[in-house]
């Protein structure tokens, strides 16, 4: 491994570990943390109509759309504020590459999504435990089957529209010139560009997709795919900035 | 280019830059040799930061060489390790503590936890920060925010720093430790410092060298005493008496004085000048005899020189020369 690769793994790492900390200090992420999982809890309590479908069934579009929302104008708000108040020059007069910068948000805005998915989901399957418990005494199977299998598809489902809400929020960030604007922008283009990675498992269930098709694959492509283009983006908007 | 003992410290090489259809560098030139404090100074807008953002590598998008100690940005990639740079206009992510700061700068600038744990206690005792070593940035106040400016650009001890109006929004008291830390540097490390400044007064101070700049072009580079020399039109003084205006005719017949007049600035003063070829220190033993002779009451008395506001005023306002 050459040592220029190196340092710059060294350097992203170091930005990430910072980032990170950043977030898990942050009021809004403890909402994040704590929120998702609190508002599984409550659709199961408030939705007494539903109470025949698991909660896990919703979890997965819940945390999608909360997450991705929140995550998209914390990201956005974030990046207007320390370009406008010039905080990365300290940063680039260090050997410190543009896309580290950006990319370490990034994946640590994911990180902290993924812990509060993977709790949202983890709460969501001890209530249906607890709900489906003569079920699952009776048929073993189907735990396995109706609630972890489809819990970790919609688990990366989820995960996959909060990653292009993510990128949205730092695209937005690093074109709008107020914190203001780039709140509204990335709350609304955040929630509707996130949901193309949702559309797979609506169409899926709305027999609107090929059987051959399989939602999961599709979702997570789709995702990618938004993601790298977004990012990509936003990195060579980054890279022309004046600091 | 060798990279021998008379490399300079910074050599800013016929750079242009230029905003749109705006000319914000036209071949400006200068060199900061090793050790010397460097002083860069000239109007808002004159193109101080740009050089300086083109220094640090910050803007690379220009025209001509810049080169630190010898080195183009483009030939060693770790080339902001030898430099410490104070911004004019930055801000910190605030919800870091003042030492949480310093460690990441740190270790971004490839420091190691060992040096970390001996460099930020140091550095912050430097700038007079080291009560605030564990507070939140964001409970900083502004002069307090500038003196952790320097301490990230003093952290990893480069041999070069520049500084972007280091002694902008100080107090009085802050601004008096901050140009007593930036000799204190310069004499007890030899490190070379250049900063940028329109308060000549600070200029003056603390510089050994400087440059003037105006309208994105090297107006004059040189010591302060050299500048202010080109200034002279010949040795004089400033007396202030309460006696002394009946005698002024009497004055202009001593030999050694080339011309007596009242100070317009302020009529109870007049300034006496001595003929061109007449040494200074002889000038004031005859003009000492006159005085005493003649009784004059001496209430404060004054070797006239160019100031440095003079300077910088003749090459500002008449437009860029060299």
């Amino acid at each position: 491994m050459s040592g220029a690769f190196q340092n710059s793994m060294r350097n992203l790492f170091i930005l990430l570990w910072d980032e990170f900390k950043g977030y898990a200090k942050s009021k809004a992420i403890f909402v994040v943390w704590v929120g998702m999982p609190t508002i599984v809890i409550l659709m199961h309590f408030l939705t007494p109509a539903q109470s025949d479908l698991p909660v896990t069934m919703f979890t997965g579009v819940l945390i999608a759309i909360v997450g991705g929302v929140l995550a998209s104008v914390i990201l956005g708000t974030t990046m207007t504020n320390e370009i406008t108040k010039s905080v990365y020059t300290l940063f680039l007069i260090r050997p410190v590459k543009r896309w580290q910068l950006i990319v370490s948000k990034y994946i640590a805005m994911m990180i902290t999504l993924i812990i509060a998915s993977f709790l949202s989901f983890a709460i969501g399957i001890i209530i249906d435990s607890i709900k489906f418990s003569d079920e699952i005494s009776m048929i073993p199977d189907f735990f396995l089957k109706n609630i972890i299998n489809t819990s970790i598809a919609d688990l990366f489902i989820a995960i996959s529209a909060m990653s292009v809400a993510c990128v949205i929020g730092l695209f937005i960030g690093m074109i709008a010139r107020s914190v203001a604007v780039s709140a509204i922008l990335s709350f609304y283009l955040g929630q509707q560009i996130s949901t193309l990675a949702l559309l797979p498992r609506l169409l899926e269930q709305t027999g609107a997709l090929a059987a051959n098709i399989d939602p999961l694959y599709l979702a997570l492509g789709v995702g990618f795919a938004a993601t790298a283009v977004f990012l990509a983006l936003g990195i060579f908007i980054f890279s022309k900035k004046q600091f | 280019m060798s990279k021998g003992a008379t490399v300079s410290a910074i050599e800013f090489s016929h750079v242009s830059k230029n905003y749109g259809t705006i000319e914000a560098l036209k071949d400006a030139s200068f060199r900061v040799e090793k050790g010397e404090i460097f002083g860069y100074i000239g109007p808002n807008g004159a193109g101080k930061t740009t050089s300086l953002k083109i220094l640090v590598g910050l803007i690379s998008n220009h025209t001509g060489q810049v080169r630190i100690n010898g080195y183009l940005h483009s030939e060693n990639p770790d080339i902001n390790n030898l430099i410490g740079y104070l911004p004019q206009d930055v801000g910190f992510q605030e919800w870091r503590t003042v030492d949480h700061a310093l460690s990441t700068f740190g270790r971004l600038s490839k420091m190691s936890r060992a040096d970390l744990a001996t460099s930020i206690p140091e550095v912050l005792e430097l700038v007079g920060l080291s009560d605030a070593r564990k507070r939140k940035i964001k409970h900083l106040s502004g002069g307090m925010k500038q003196k952790l400016k320097l301490a990230q650009a003093l952290l990893h001890n480069p041999p070069i720093l520049i500084l972007d109006e280091p002694l902008g929004g100080l107090d009085p008291t802050s601004r008096w430790q901050l140009k007593n830390t930036i000799q204190k540097l310069s004499k007890d490390t030899d490190v070379t410092i250049l900063f940028s400044s329109h308060i000549l007064d600070d200029v003056e101070d603390i510089a050994t060298s400087i440059g003037i700049i105006n309208r994105g072009q090297i107006a004059r580079v040189g010591k302060p005493e050299d500048l202010e020399k080109e200034l002279l039109v010949g040795e004089g003084v400033r007396v202030i008496s309460p006696n002394i205006a009946d005698k002024i005719k009497k004055i202009q017949q001593i030999s050694v004085v080339d011309s007596v007049e009242i100070d317009e600035k302020d009529p109870k003063a007049i300034i006496i000048m001595f003929e061109k070829d007449v040494d200074l220190d002889k000038g004031l033993i005859e003009l000492m005899d006159f005085f005493v002779k003649e009784q004059i009451v001496i209430r404060n008395f004054n070797h006239l020189k160019p100031s440095l506001e003079e300077v910088y005023l003749k090459y500002v306002m008449d437009g860029v020369s060299r």
